[in-house]
């Protein structure tokens, strides 16, 4: 189809009101969600860009290849298929004012040349009456009839589906609609994450991309969290027990599963994540003649000696270097101070390492004498991860699915057809002629003339 | 049971596929008929395959439709080739597409079949499965994935055709190829089927991502790779609507558009990616 003319000749205009613009931006934004596809975006991309020579790796940063789909770039890619969408639909839309009302005439000469011979009917009597009945059926199968009369022939003329024209512009009204959806939401809307330990609450998030705490107006406690697996150990259930607190007082509770979101004040939370935090609670043995059994904290300090020396929890660990759950305990006595690691299983540890607590004095739970230090365990408890976020853009993003789908329809599966007939005298027998013409889908024309035909023989359809 | 039906399915597939080879070659209805009722027989006993699979789950407690895994998203993949190829031939009364068609059919299922014991038993969904929303993305993601490669299939038959009138004898073995303009308008149709079902995929999964992992759009491999894919074909569209491409150009781009279709049901899987419980 010719690129209509536009009043507006400038050269902005014109650019944007290229088709061939829209194929190549199609294909450009294609090309480079392949290049995002590959490079490792985000978070994952700190890590392999040290992997990669450096020269690269200031290429890779100064194209913002691993944040690909948040770049000025692309967003301007994006902008500039926006811009070229709305110009072209602009553009054409006169053109289709145009097709929508203009109508062919049903007397143009030439119509009904080469009409094959089922679309050519005859009568007995007169043509006045062969025309009042082919009014009749085309008003039946198609909607009002346009007659004109000339001589002793009559022309009428029907048709349906005109506004099929318009489609392509409901399509494109969709994709602008998401597109505002999607503009709405990344500039009044958030997103987050936080994680929040079994019995613990929250009053902040972590916002996405390293751009701070925001805090929420409320708390999120974290009542329970569960984790069940099939047989196989396949994950079962991911299900955190959450309340929501404003002053202390609780506003609302609910169940937070995957695909079962929560909603408190308009903010929303997803179960994402979960991990083991591990000992909130330790036992340490100490002993000097006499036996203790503590309960400790991470960070936790207390006198031991006769308040000669002070203990100091330095680090909790799960699995310490493979060798299983670990204690750092620093001890400070006058002015000398120490630093060791606490092994749950270190009989077995020396057992495949003879000699290691010797080598390595960091290894040594006996290092201030003449205490010795043990550990019986640690108790692990769960942290949930979640994410957090609101996003107003989202009804708008349906909306526009919604009429995204609705042009598809009005697109894909509508046609503008238009019946033209003749009825003159040939013969000495009124003579009927059965044109038709249509934007697209032939093969729903011919069902409709063919339909015409039998209903004016007076055949049931 | 439903694994051992499936696996006749897949036999009867590659006899299906043998039978249309062999009418192309010897310009013979009788085989083409032959061809198009081991097909429909084929895909009858597909289709009560995948039932009684679904009949089982339910026994067994789990209930959920086969789609749940790359062995079963493959089952149906090659289902709804089979259902839309039929359909294109009875809709074009000719039979000269089976034999690019019905290989990709086959191969799906033969490839699902090579698949480990563990991963063709009916298994327990995972949390992110356990959604209404799996049955109508899947189904689909996979009629459109069905309808692009009709339409590839029609590309390959494009230049087939050429190929063989280039030959200089169109009358032999040409087992009654469309015209160019014939093949090609087919592509179009195939095509927009396919255009619509990708875009209603990407809505249902945008959907369903919005209650699973709290955003409808964030740019995971598979996501990006399926706007690609819809991309080229709108590419397509606009080409022929507007700037009036015709013939090979169409051919071309929708045996293009069908390598990414590919590449985004199997070529994702190589990349990090958040729908990880397809591989």
């Amino acid at each position: 189809m010719q690129e209509t003319n536009s009043p507006k000749k400038n050269p902005v205009w014109s650019f944007f009101s290229s088709v061939r613009l829209t194929i190549a931006l199609l294909i450009i934004i294609a090309l480079a969600a392949v290049i995002g596809t590959v490079v490792p975006q985000q978070e994952a991309a700190s890590e392999s860009l040290q992997k990669i020579p450096p020269a690269l790796g200031a290429i890779v940063r100064a194209l913002q290849l691993t944040d690909l789909y948040r770049s000025p770039w692309f967003l301007l890619l994006m902008g500039l298929l926006t811009a070229n969408l709305v110009v072209c639909s602009l553009n054409r839309l006169p053109v289709s004012l145009r097709l929508y009302r203009r109508r062919s005439e049903p007397d143009r000469p030439g119509l009904y040349a080469d009409l094959p011979p089922e679309r050519v009917l005859e009568a007995e009597g007169s043509v006045e009456d062969a025309a009042a009945r082919m009014e009749q059926v085309l008003k039946k199968s198609l909607g009002p009839v346009d007659r004109r009369q000339d001589g002793g022939a009559v022309w009428l003329s029907a048709h349906r589906g005109a506004w099929s024209y318009f489609g392509v512009y409901v399509i494109h009204a969709g994709v602008l609609v998401i597109v505002l959806g999607a503009v709405v939401g990344s500039i009044l809307g958030f997103e987050g994450h936080v994680n929040i330990p079994e019995g613990g609450s929250a009053d902040a998030i972590e916002l996405r991309g390293g751009k701070g705490t925001m805090k929420l107006g409320f708390d999120v406690r974290c009542d329970d969290f569960t984790v069940e697996f099939y047989d196989s150990g396949m994950p079962k259930l991911y299900r955190s027990d959450l309340s929501f607190l404003k002053g202390g007082e609780i506003r609302a509770r609910g169940v937070l599963m995957v695909n079962h979101p929560l909603e408190f004040e308009g903010i929303r939370f997803y179960q994402s994540t979960y991990g083991a935090v591990p000992g909130e609670a330790v036992r340490a043995i100490d002993g000097k003649g006499e036996r203790a059994v503590k309960r400790v904290r991470q960070g936790e300090r207390f006198a031991i000696d006769g308040g000669k020396a002070q203990v100091e929890i330095l680090r909790i660990e799960g699995n310490l270097m493979r060798m299983g759950p670990a204690v750092k305990i620093g001890i400070t006595a006058g002015d000398r101070a120490l630093a060791f690691w606490v092994f749950q299983f270190i009989d077995a540890i020396e057992e495949h390492n003879p000699g290691i607590t010797k080598q390595v004095p960091q290894f040594n739970a006996a290092l201030y004498k003449p205490y010795r230090f043990a550990l019986e365990g640690i108790e692990t408890s769960f942290y949930t991860g979640l994410k957090v976020n609101r996003d107003p853009g989202v009804p708008i993003v349906a909306a526009g699915a919604f009429v995204l789908v609705a042009g598809f329809l009005l697109t894909f599966f509508s046609s503008h057809r238009q019946v033209f007939v003749r009825v003159d005298r040939s013969h000495g027998k009124a003579r009927i002629s059965i044109a038709g013409r249509c934007n697209r889908d032939p093969v729903r024309l011919d069902r409709e003339i063919g339909r015409v035909v039998r209903l004016y023989r007076g055949e049931t359809s | 049971m439903n694994t051992k039906m499936l696996g006749w399915a897949t036999v009867i597939y590659l006899v299906a596929m043998a039978f249309y080879l062999i009418r192309l070659l010897r310009d013979d209805e009788y085989w083409g008929k032959l061809a198009t009722g081991t097909s429909l027989f084929g895909l009858a006993l597909h289709t009560a395959g995948i039932a009684v699979r679904w009949w089982e789950s339910y026994r067994m407690g789990l209930g959920h439709a086969p789609l749940a895994n790359f062995y079963e998203s493959m089952i149906f993949f090659s289902w709804a080739i089979m259902l839309l190829y039929l359909i294109t031939e009875w809709r074009i009364k000719n039979r000269v597409l089976g034999p690019f068609v019905t290989p990709v059919a086959f191969l799906s299922m033969a490839y699902a079949s090579l698949s480990p014991d563990e991963a063709t038993r009916i298994q327990p969904l995972i949390p992110a499965l356990q959604s209404n929303w799996l049955t109508s993305h899947v189904v689909t993601c996979f009629m459109g994935y069905g309808a692009f490669t009709i339409a590839f299939g029609l590309g390959i038959l494009f230049f087939a055709r050429r190929f063989v009138s280039g030959t200089g004898n169109p009358s032999r073995g040409g087992g009654h190829f469309p015209d160019e303009g014939a093949i090609e308008e087919l592509i179009y149709h195939s095509v927009i089927m396919g255009f619509i079902f990708l875009s209603l995929g990407i809505i249902t999964g945008s959907v369903w991502a919005n209650f699973a992992w709290g955003s409808y759009w964030s740019w995971d491999p598979k996501e990006t790779w399926s706007l690609i894919t819809w991309l080229i074909y709108a590419a397509l569209l606009h080409a022929r609507l507007v700037r009036g491409w015709r013939g090979k150009r169409i051919a071309v781009m929708a045996i293009a558009g069908f390598a990414s279709v590919l590449f985004t049901y199997l070529g994702v899987n190589y990349l990090d990616s958040l729908h990880s419980y397809l591989m």
